[in-house]
């Protein structure tokens, strides 16, 4: 192959050039394979460790608002606490699953985070029926994980205690609900609750703590998520003539039955489960919306500006900086409350191993976005206290500055009732 | 308590009917079953909020517009989807499976650029409520039932009284017959779902003010229209608007006198009942046997 003319000694220096040249390029070769390996061993020796979290919501599918609201606010505390030192140093890594509001696919999707993905902690759905569905399996796998939805069955069974929860239970708001009406001066209250497992769970608490507080239950009429037509139960409901009404419905069924309500001449107060949303207010309509009054931890706000709780409005701005909106539904408080609280137990434990973290839940006490998230009485609960607001000409009022203000008054003037 | 039950009866009753309708002329004219209609009400009811709020066009011109893209949906379906299954000699049960996955389709698409939130369709009437015989109900709802009526009576008139609506009926009975007539059978189908779509489109658009627009408006209405229409005779049109008439009326009777709670489990029980004892309906449409 070197033909070149050259003598048989020249033939032979050449081939002997070849061949350094080769050995050379193989050391090199070598030596770039070795430094490759160092660099790569060194930076997964020095890579910073991973706290995993896994999430199940509902981020498809009609309601999937309140899903996707719940992952923002997740993932906008996830890179508040990245920038902040992580958990203990560990970056927070979260990967979200879409449950498309199904309760076998939330069952589906933490079987698989725990057989395959090897997560730390999981955070579970708004909708409280998923998280009734997958908390037994992450408390059998010993999973730490929160739920985000708002029922107070999935919390009753003491023996779950790999479960906590940093959004309301609605099972104790219904009383201060009830305080609501007592403070109203009413006697006597119709409920209309839905047939799932919060609307009834919720109005099962309301009617106790109607019945320990002297309030009357003049009838309680129920519906299937999916109606749309209210009419029997609200014929039902004003034959009783109530003092007001109380709804504990769910998503879509709210905005309806008020509009259908007020068209068919009831004008009274309605207490709600849960905030009067501006999506339920919308399909209500504003006029109709007028004097819904609820207990909860947070409403829903169009405009920073008319917010005055100063960690909100901090929340609010950062929630807007980062996405180019408001949050479209309080999903996104419960988020972020939800994240803030794991992260003070990973402060507290010193230490990201899941039984530490379970252990220091019990001294978390943080404030929340919608008041003090205190877990020290160890029932595995953030909130205990809640606002109580009544909802007038779309702007979210404290019911006792209301009441000062001379609020009620206004209000039998406008509707010309007597109660 | 009884008139309010019995007209919101009729309100309720006259949408299921409507609905109804739409399922009876598709078998009525093309022998198949399809499971698109409750979908289409939330496809009219999109289109409804796109014409009336976001283009801020009138409401007669977008209900004209909501009707005409259902109409064409509608053609579309049946000339992409249906006839192209039916040409390649596939059992009915296969067309029933392809409207079920269209449905799903129409549920999903209007997330890509509403969202899942429900939206507020804006009043259409200056008067937000009247009261007729001494009920006060939603402008809206009155509305909705005057239409329902209407269009039953339009949708008769066309196919008996036109050429167009008899050459429907004819090609429905006896295609190979009716197309040795010169009818153009293959048009007729086509113009017939997209009469059923259409129809369902205006119900949907006139529900909007009413309950808000998402994306599961027309399934369970759909549940019901389907219902309605093998009550009154699975094909028949003025069966569809009876047999809808007739749940509407039951739910709400119940719910009023009895408990919201069993007023489904009442409704579909009375169309087991009519299965078991009276499957071709009230107006004796023989039509459950050929499905």
């Amino acid at each position: 192959m070197l033909r070149c003319g050259c003598t048989g000694r020249g033939q032979a220096t050449q081939i002997h050039i070849l061949k350094g040249v080769r050995d050379m390029a193989r050391k090199c070769m070598t030596v770039l394979l070795v430094l490759m390996l160092v660099v790569t061993m060194g930076s997964v020796a020095y890579a910073a460790p991973e706290f995993r979290i896994g999430t199940y919501l509902q981020l498809t599918g009609s309601n999937s608002v309140v899903g996707n609201s719940g992952r923002q606010g997740i993932d906008l505390a996830v890179k508040h606490i990245n920038a902040n030192g992580g958990f203990n140093g560990a970056i927070v890594v979260v990967t979200h699953y879409d449950t498309a509001g199904s309760t076998e696919e939330a069952v589906k999707v933490v079987q698989k985070m725990i057989a395959n993905e090897a997560v730390d902690a999981v955070i579970g759905s708004i909708n409280s029926n998923e998280v009734s569905a997958a908390i037994p399996y992450l408390n059998e796998a010993q999973i730490y994980n929160f739920g985000l939805g708002t029922s107070a069955t999935w919390m009753q069974d003491t023996s779950r205690i790999w479960t906590f929860r940093a959004s309301a239970n609605n099972g104790r708001i219904a009383p201060q609900d009830v305080d609501l009406i007592l403070k109203l001066g009413y006697k006597n209250v119709a409920i209309i609750n839905g047939t799932d497992d919060t609307g009834k769970s919720t109005a099962d608490a309301f009617e106790a703590a109607c019945k320990e507080k002297g309030i009357a239950v003049t009838t309680r009429q129920q519906c299937d998520s999916e109606d749309t037509d209210f009419t029997g139960q609200i014929l039902q409901i004003l034959s009783t003539d109530p003092d007001c009404i109380f709804m504990s419905l769910i998503g879509t069924t709210f905005g309806p039955f008020v509009k259908q309500v007020r068209n068919m001449g009831y004008k009274g107060m309605i207490g709600c489960k849960e905030c009067f949303s501006l999506e339920y207010q919308n399909v209500a309509g504003a006029e109709n919306s007028n004097y819904v009054f609820y207990a909860y931890p947070y409403v829903g706000y169009t405009d920073i500006a008319d917010c005055n709780i100063p960690i909100m409005s901090e929340y609010l701005k950062n929630f807007k900086a980062e996405f180019n909106e408001l949050p479209a539904h309080e999903g996104a408080y419960r988020g972020w409350d939800t994240m803030m609280s794991m992260w003070e137990a990973a402060k507290i434990a010193g230490s990201n191993d899941k039984t530490a973290l379970r252990d220091a839940m019990v001294k978390v006490k943080i404030a929340g976005l919608g008041g003090e998230l205190d877990f020290t009485k160890g029932d595995r609960e953030g909130y205990s206290q809640f606002y109580s607001f009544v909802l007038v000409d779309g702007s979210n009022y404290l019911i006792d500055d209301w009441l000062a203000a001379g609020g009620y008054d206004k209000y039998l003037k406008a509707t010309g009732r007597n109660r | 308590m009884f008139s309010y039950l019995l007209v919101n009866g009729m309100i309720i009753g006259g949408i299921y009917g409507l609905i109804a309708l739409g399922y009876s002329l598709i078998y009525r004219a093309s022998g198949l079953m399809s499971f698109v209609q409750g979908d289409i009400i939330t496809f009219g009811a999109y289109m409804g909020l796109t014409f009336y709020k976001v283009l801020g066009l009138s409401i007669y011109a977008s209900l004209f517009l909501t009707f005409a893209c259902a109409f064409a949906l509608g053609i579309v379906l049946e000339k992409g989807v249906i006839r192209v299954l039916l040409n390649k000699n596939v059992m009915p049960i296969y067309i029933v499976l392809a409207t079920i996955a269209i449905s799903f389709i129409i549920q999903n698409a209007p997330q890509a650029y509403y969202g899942t939130v429900t939206q507020r369709f804006p009043q259409v009437f200056s008067k937000s409520s009247i009261t007729v015989f001494g009920v006060t109900n939603q402008t809206e709802a009155y509305a909705c039932f005057v239409v329902s009526v209407v269009l039953m009576f339009a949708l008769h008139i066309f196919m008996t009284k036109t050429k167009f609506g008899t050459a429907m009926r004819a090609a429905a009975m006896d295609p190979l017959a009716a197309e040795a007539c010169g009818i153009n059978t293959s048009l007729s189908t086509g113009v017939t779902w997209g009469l059923s779509a259409g129809i369902a489109s205006v119900a949907g658009m006139l529900l909007g003010p009413m309950y808000g627009v998402y994306t599961m408006l027309g399934a369970t209405l759909g549940r019901k229209g389907f219902a309605g229409a093998v009550i009154g005779g699975y094909g028949n049109m003025y069966g569809a608007m009876l047999g809808g008439m007739i749940l509407g009326l039951v739910e709400t009777f119940t719910a009023g006198y009895w408990s919201g709670t069993y007023k489904n489990f009442i409704a579909y029980a009375i169309l087991l009942l009519f299965l078991f004892i009276k499957p071709t309906g009230i107006f004796n449409e023989q039509a459950i046997q050929d499905v």
